[in-house]
Parts: C-alpha cells; structure tokens; sequence
C-alpha cells in the first residue's frame, strides 16, 4: 500500500507529465514550421540567422519589444476568446470582425459622449457601452441559429459586412460620427474614458490585464459552473443535451451572446487605448481579426487558458515582422519580402494547429482523450 | 498500411516542393531592387559621398502594401533607389501591414539612427509629425502629407501635388476624345483629400473643355461626368474586384472613357476598361508601364511625379537645402503612347494652353476641399 507521501508525489508527477505533455506538441510544431521556414529563408537567398534574429529582436528583444508584442497581442486574446467560447457550444463564430467593429463604435459613441463623469464612472460605461454592442451583434446570429437553424458561419460572415459598413458609413465622408478634418475617424474620446498605459510612452495599456482576467473568467465559467457544463453538453451532442432537458434555444443565443461581448470588449479597449488608433474609431479597426482570431483559437485548441501563450506567440510573429524586414538583406541588396514573412507565419499556424500531421511526422502516439473536434454537421441545433 | 505510409510521404513531398516553389516564384516577383542589382552593386563602388561628404541612411515606410505595389509606394520606393544610384545613399524599406504598426515602423529606423525618413501616404502623416517632432535630427519626408502652412516642422517636408490640376487636364482630355460625352471615373475614398481634387478636378476639366472649347468635345454636348468613391475603410484601395465591378456598371450606363484613381481599386477599374475596350486613364504614375494588361487602351494617366519629387529633397538634404512645410512637387499627363493618332492636334494644343494656365495660375480649377 502506497503511503500517502508517494501517493502525492505520484499525483504530482502526473500532472507535471500531463502540462509537459500538453507543451510539448505546440512547442514541436513551431520547432518544426521555423526549421521549415528557414530552409524557405534560405533557397530564397537569405539568411535564416538574419530573419529570426530579426524577429526575436522585434518581438522579445528588449523591453520596448516585449511591450509591443503584448500590445499587439491583447485585442487577440479576446477575439479568440469569442471563438474559443462560441466553439465549445458547437458554433463557428467567424463572426469576430463584425463584433468587434460595431462593440468599438459603441464605445466610442459613449465615451464621446460621457462628458463631465469622473474617471470611474466613465471607464466602466465606456467598456460598458461596447460590450453591450458586441453583444447585440452576437446574439443576432445567435437568435437566428437557435430560432430558425440558420448556421452561424453563413450569418456571422454576413454580419461582418455589414457592420464593416455600417461603421464605414459612420466616420465616413457623410457619416455623423465623422470628425472634422480626419479621414474615416471618429472625434477622439473623452479624456475621463481613457485607460492608460503600463508603462509610460509604451503601447501597452491595462487591457492586457483585462484580457488575461477574462481567460481566466471563460475558464472558470466553462469547467466550474453550470452554465458552463450546459454550453460543453450542448456543444458535445445537441441531442442528448435537449432530453437532459437543457433549454437549447437559450443557451445558443447566451453563448453567442456573451462571445460577441467579448469581442465587443477588444473594441472598446482598441478605441480606449492609445495604440495605432489614438483615441478614436478608425474605419481600419479590427480589419482581418475574424480570421486571424480561428487561427489562434485553434492554436490554443479551444482551451481559454492556452489562448493566453497563443495570442503572445501571435503577437511576437506580427510585432517581429518589420524587424525581420529591416534585418534581412541579401547579398546583392534585396530585402525580404512581404510574402516570406507572412508564409513564416502561416507555417507556424499550420504545424501547431495540425497536431495531427506532427504526431504523424513524429510517430507520437495520441494519449486518450486528446483528440479535438474540429468538424460539426450542418443544419438544426437539435 | 506500408501503402499509405508511402502516399502519405509522397503527398507531404509534394505539399512542401509546391511551398518551396512559391517561395522561388518570389524571387521572380521580387520588389524593383532585383532590377537594380547590378545598379546596387555599382552604387557601392561610385564614391557614395554628397556635397556634404556624408553618405546619408535613408529609410522608407510604405502605407499599408508593398514597395512594387505598381503605384504610390513604388513610385516613392524609385525616388529613394535613384538617390542610391545617383548619390550613393544607403538605403532601406519596411513594408506596413496595419495600419497600428506606422509608428513602430518608423521608429525602426530612428532606433537605428537613419538621416533620412521618408513615409508614404496621407494616412502615416500623423505618425510622421509625431516622429518629426521628436527627432529634430532627423529629416523626415512626408508623400502626400500636406503639412500645416502656419505652422511648418523645420525637419518634415510634406511632399504635396495638385492633384486638382492633373485631374482637371485628364478631365479635359477626356471630354476631347470622347464619342459618348460620358466620362466615368472609380476612385479611392472620398475622404483622402488627393483622391477628391483628382475627382472634382475631372469634373471641372471636363466642363472647362466644354465652356471654352467646345468645337473639340467630340460628343458635341456638355460632358455627363459620374464620379464613384469607395466607401472608407482599410481596403479602399485594394479592393480592385470592387473597382472592376463598379466599372462594369459605368460602362454598360454609356460612359467610353474610365478613369481609375485609388490604387488598386481603381487599376481594377482600369483593367475592366481597357478589357471592354473603351479609354482608360490611369493615376499617380504612367500605368502604361505598370498596367501591361490594359496598356493598350491607355489614353494618358494623371500623374503626381512622385518619383522626382522624393529624389529632389533627398538631394537637398544632401546639399543643405532641405526645407521643412509643404513642398508642392510637379503633375502632369502621361504620354498618350498606342492611342496617339486618337488625340486631335487641336486637342493636344488645347492641353497644352490649358497645362500652362494652370502652371501661371490664368487658369482655376475651382476645386474646393472641405
């Protein structure tokens, strides 16, 4: 009989070997995309030390580098929260771009217009105000899948246009929300609805702290509550979670819902932050997010917690690219192209995502109850 | 089992050779530079001194695209490779993807301490300003970036262009040539001022042909100008499938003559012209050269000669008479090139009167920006 001691060694052991285990994979694949990439770097004629030392200098390279890559990477977290949360309940939320657009010029609306409120009311209503307008522009595909069947990548992608145009029309050459003298922007928001920055002069802004709360928040209510359990049930067999008596209709509106809040959240603090877009709407906003936010939460394997490592691994390959366009020359003065570099993105999401070719390529086994669902049928929830 | 092994193995052989051929295939596509090589490598032998006996750093940031974006960025991109090849600059690009990178973009090469700053496009200007001001050491050149006249940065020259002007001569010759005495045109984003006095001065161009000239308005009527903007957003000039489509429309509306002004939204009109036969005019650059497809229907293109106007204050800021504020740089009409004999010598002497009045000021646009 094993003493309690050994017992709690064991246990600890266990989980050790199942986080390494869990690492380990990802950690391959991207081990995997830049050895790849950099045979690519190579016949192109460049250096591949150039490129990565570029990259690594850009995205980690000293303090205002890692500002940066977080910066870039805090919007992500929650868009692909919205999609690791759609996903759990069975639903492609490609929705994301829409989502994000139309929750920032709801916030942007409202700090424009919060006037004389103290800081601490205006921040919370800002936020507020675009949380509630991701929201709306979740829960209507929402509605529609849970009411009529309509799948939700068909309205979620629709949607998209049309909120791009919408906002396009707001701040645009007629739009209200134009301001004076500034293409496709709105006027900038109150100073009273401003979140600041971590450091002082670097891009980074408390969002991150609020993207990181907010994975661990999906976390929590997905695995501890029930509402959590309901969305996974409805999200494993539609069915089976109808005779358990789980009232579908409700949960595939709450879910996207609440995925388009979180979207809506990105916006508001993309309009709230001073990064890129000082304090106003710009008609370029959350411009390709919705695909981009799939990749990360299929890097992440739709687990909320891994979204966190995925978006700063997101983050440093955008924020690295113009250093590794700087740093790379070859021989005869060409610079390294564009294209290479987003191909050196893509590698990366390719081999982290499609665990399934590594293992293949690695001969790993798969351990039991690993595998990810990644397809689901078309037609009625039920 | 040993079967699929093998097919398995042959179908990533495949997958990666296939990668690693559109990587080649970049080769082939790569920016002007690779052109220039052999110009590059001549460059470092020529003593690469200016008047000032320094060899200047110059750095580039494009708008969002990519240096042989057959447009703006080129053009600029060939401003900054003439002074390497003429004055023997060192000289460096960093392409924008997001437009929240500018920033970041320029401060690469402030970091790594360049002379010579040069960023394209209405929408960096901001950012520029930014960086100019917190670097007086640096000369920064703005494209397109109109500066505040009252109040000029002594160190940021914004590279400006009457853009009504250019637009006014194609809206003219335009209304010369055409049979329809409908005139079209598919641009960019009325919110980009450059983009809006291209249209408007179009409209005015063609009307002033009418008003003053009208035995050379071939219609024989007052000309019917339509003018499409793209709606803002990040695409409102690379949305060329957009711009061929909203030329299609013009076109079966009666409109013979296409004028495309936004990037490639407005190359995607110009192509869908030329395919259907009807004139095209191009912007910015002669897109005789960088349109092959549409070559032929190519009357003439608006152009902001760009290329000498960056090449003109790098060589001022290596001879000292660099000056910051707003910079207006020269415009004019592309050659008319295959459809020549279609230009009335009348009409082309008419243009150019027009041309000169322009230049001295007898003639106005009446282009207003609000």
């Amino acid at each position: 009989m094993a003493s309690p001691a050994v017992a709690f060694e064991t246990e600890k052991r266990n989980i050790l070997a199942k986080i390494f285990r869990q690492l380990f994979i990802p950690l391959l694949g991207i081990i995997t995309a830049l050895i790849v990439g950099a045979l690519i770097i190579f016949i192109s004629g460049f250096s591949p030390l150039q490129a990565y030392g570029g990259l690594w200098k850009g995205s980690f390279g000293d303090l205002e580098a890692i500002n940066g890559t977080l910066a870039t990477a805090t919007p992500y977290m929650f868009t692909a929260l919205a999609v690791v949360f759609a996903f759990r309940a069975g639903l492609f939320n490609i929705g994301a771009e829409g989502q994000i657009k139309i929750g920032a010029i709801s916030a942007a609306w409202v700090g424009i217009n919060v006037g004389g409120l103290p800081s601490f009311l205006a921040i919370p209503l800002t936020l507020a105000g675009g949380c509630l307008g991701g929201a709306l522009w979740g829960a209507i595909p929402g509605a529609l899948k849970a009411w009529s069947g309509a799948h939700e990548v068909i309205t979620t992608i629709m949607l998209n246009y049309i909120a791009t145009f919408i906002t396009s029309w707001l701040v645009g050459a007629d739009g209200p929300m134009k301001a004076p003298a500034r293409m496709s922007q709105s006027d900038q928001i109150g100073e009273n609805a401003r979140i600041g920055t971590i450091v002082a002069g670097q891009p980074l802004h408390w969002g991150l702290v609020i993207g990181v709360t907010m994975a661990l928040t999906v976390w929590f209510i997905l695995y501890k509550t029930p509402l959590g359990l309901e969305i996974r049930t409805v999200g494993a067999n539609p069915s089976a979670a109808r005779y358990a008596g789980i009232n579908l209709k409700f949960i595939l509106l709450a879910t996207m819902a609440i995925a388009g809040m979180l979207a809506g959240m990105a916006g508001s603090l993309e309009v709230m932050s001073s990064p890129g877009f000082r304090y106003r709407y710009n008609a370029a906003l959350g411009s390709g997010y919705g695909f981009d936010s799939i990749a990360i939460a299929l890097l992440a394997k739709n687990n909320p917690l891994a979204v966190i490592a995925a978006v700063i691994l997101f983050g440093a390959l955008k924020q690295g690219a113009s250093q590794m366009q700087f740093d790379t020359v070859a021989a005869d003065g060409r610079q390294l192209p564009g294209d290479l570099i987003l191909m050196i993105q893509a590698l990366v999401i390719l081999f982290v995502a499609a665990d399934q070719v590594l293992r293949w390529l690695y001969r790993i086994k798969a351990q039991s109850g690993e595998s990810v669902v990644l397809t689901r049928g078309w037609g009625k929830a039920d | 089992m040993r079967n699929f092994r093998k097919l398995g193995l042959l179908v990533a052989f495949i997958t990666l050779l296939s990668v690693l051929l559109v990587a080649c295939g970049d080769n082939t596509a790569t920016p002007v530079p690779a052109t220039t090589a052999a110009a590059t490598k001549a460059a470092t032998t020529v003593a690469g001194t200016t008047a000032a006996g320094k060899k200047l750093k110059v750095g580039l940031v494009t708008d969002v695209g990519r240096v042989n974006d057959k447009s703006f960025n080129e053009s600029a991109w060939n401003g900054v490779l003439q002074a390497q090849k003429e004055l023997g600059y060192d000289v460096k690009y960093v392409e924008t993807t997001d437009t929240k990178d500018y920033a970041k973009n320029i401060k690469t090469f402030v970091d790594d301490k360049y002379d010579v700053i040069v960023t394209v496009g209405f929408l960096i200007g901001d950012a520029t300003i930014e960086a100019a001001k917190a670097n007086p050491t640096i000369k920064f050149i703005g494209v397109d970036q109109g500066q505040d006249a009252k109040n000029p940065i002594a160190n940021l020259a914004g590279l400006i262009f009457d853009e009504d002007k250019a637009g006014f001569l194609i809206g003219a010759l335009a209304a010369g040539v055409s049979k329809s005495g409908k005139l079209g045109a598919v641009l960019g984003t009325k919110s980009v001022p450059p983009v809006f006095k291209f249209g408007e001065g179009y409209k005015n161009g063609a009307a002033y042909l009418w008003a003053n000239n009208p035995k050379l308005v071939k219609a024989g009527k007052a000309p019917e100008v339509t003018l499409t903007y793209h709606p803002d957003g990040d695409n409102a000039f690379s949305d060329p499938v957009w711009g061929s489509q909203q030329a299609a429309a013009l076109i079966s509306a009666g409109n013979d003559v296409l004028f495309g002004g936004g990037g490639n939204t407005g190359n995607g009109a110009v192509e869908s012209a030329a395919d259907k036969g009807i004139y095209a005019i191009g912007v910015d650059t002669d897109q005789y050269y960088t349109l092959p497809k549409a070559a032929s229907r190519l009357i003439s293109s608006a152009t902001k000669l760009i290329t000498p106007g960056v090449f003109g204050l790098l060589k001022a800021v290596g001879d000292g008479s660099f000056k910051g504020g707003n910079n207006v740089g020269p415009v004019g009409l592309a050659p008319f090139h295959d459809l020549e004999k279609d230009v009335p010598q009348e009409l082309k002497d008419a243009l150019t009167a027009i041309d000169k009045g322009l230049k001295d000021g007898s003639i106005k646009t009446n282009v207003v920006v609000s």
